[in-house]
């Protein structure tokens, strides 16, 4: 790890990494209450939809660059995956916020949370930094972009579709150079399990922290109880390309060990 | 009255030999993973429908 100190801070007991550098015009906050999400399919949760996934690319793209500062002393050929990561996000970051215009919206229209540099970040390993933002949130990412694919098609929006499939395209790639390294690297060297470990261990402690209670309500005044976050099916065929094992994928869809 | 350390411990549950679960490094892997609904669980990521929205 470089000398680079990035500045934390405490969020409902768990301490994440400080928000990065944002425009004015965007409102940042911290607690998922505060976010606007609306009712799936209406004008609104359109335009926040790709608001909410205009800064998650933002953020994919902060943490690889951030990740390329962290770990100067990563083999060559990760370091130039990180790199072409950089570039792909931030395309994905341009066009997802041209869909977003598109429909009526504008950057800074929603509040915002930087909730994947906040977590990713706090990370000190590149192994766990990997695990987390690749291996996981990323993965989790070609779950939700399926679905989100499958969305806008049944909303007879076809180039926001496209977009989506695109997207995932270059998402199994992410997923996919940090499955191969962690992989590769966890033979050499059984020290990077525990450090993986160690790292999904923190996310689930800082997910568990950030569940909102089922009553509770969001800023659109929606109830989070009656919003679905457990209908994402596993992305089966787009992780096996991003070298998920059929075993992975059984211990995926069998749930979580405690 | 069964004591220990003076203290009566006919209510301690029975005593069990601990064991130790030898895990290879893919089964470690394998189990230190989230799926989307796991991680959307946070609720700062999208919901896949509204019931009474």
């Amino acid at each position: 790890m470089s000398d680079t100190r990035a500045q934390m801070k405490r969020v409902l007991g768990v301490t994440l990494c400080d928000d990065p550098a944002r425009e004015t015009r965007f409102t940042v906050v911290q607690l998922p209450q505060d976010l606007g999400e609306y009712a799936p399919g209406s004008p609104e949760w359109r335009r926040e939809s790709l608001h909410r996934h205009l800064n998650t690319e933002v953020q994919s793209l902060e943490i690889a660059a951030q990740s390329l500062v962290d770990f100067p002393a990563a083999p060559w050929g990760l370091r130039l995956q990180h790199a072409r990561q950089c570039w792909d996000e931030s395309r994905h970051a341009r066009l997802v916020e041209r869909e977003l215009v598109a429909k009526g919206g504008f950057a800074g229209e929603f509040p915002i949370i930087n909730y994947d540099w906040g977590v990713a970040c706090a990370v000190k390993t590149l192994a766990g930094r990997l695990a987390v933002q690749n291996r996981t949130v990323e993965a989790g990412e070609m779950d939700l972009l399926l679905q989100l694919r499958d969305s806008w098609e049944s909303s007879a929006e076809p180039e926001t579709a496209a977009l989506m499939d695109g997207i995932l395209a270059d998402e199994i790639q992410h997923v996919r150079f940090a499955n191969q390294w962690i992989k590769s690297e966890a033979k050499k060297n059984p020290r990077l399990v525990m450090e993986i470990a160690a790292a999904i261990s923190f996310v689930r402690a800082v997910t568990a922290s950030f569940t909102p209670a089922s009553g509770e309500q969001n800023r659109a005044g929606v109830r989070f109880a009656d919003l679905d976050r457990e209908g994402f099916a596993l992305n089966v065929e787009d992780r096996r390309l991003a070298d998920f094992g059929e075993e992975d994928l059984a211990a995926l869809q069998a749930g979580p060990a405690r | 009255m069964n004591t220990a350390a003076g203290k009566d411990v006919s209510a301690a549950p029975t005593y069990e030999a601990p064991t130790i679960t030898v895990m290879s490094d893919e089964e470690v892997l394998r189990a230190f993973q989230m799926t989307a609904a796991q991680i959307g669980a946070a609720a700062v990521w999208w919901s896949a429908s509204c019931s009474a929205c």
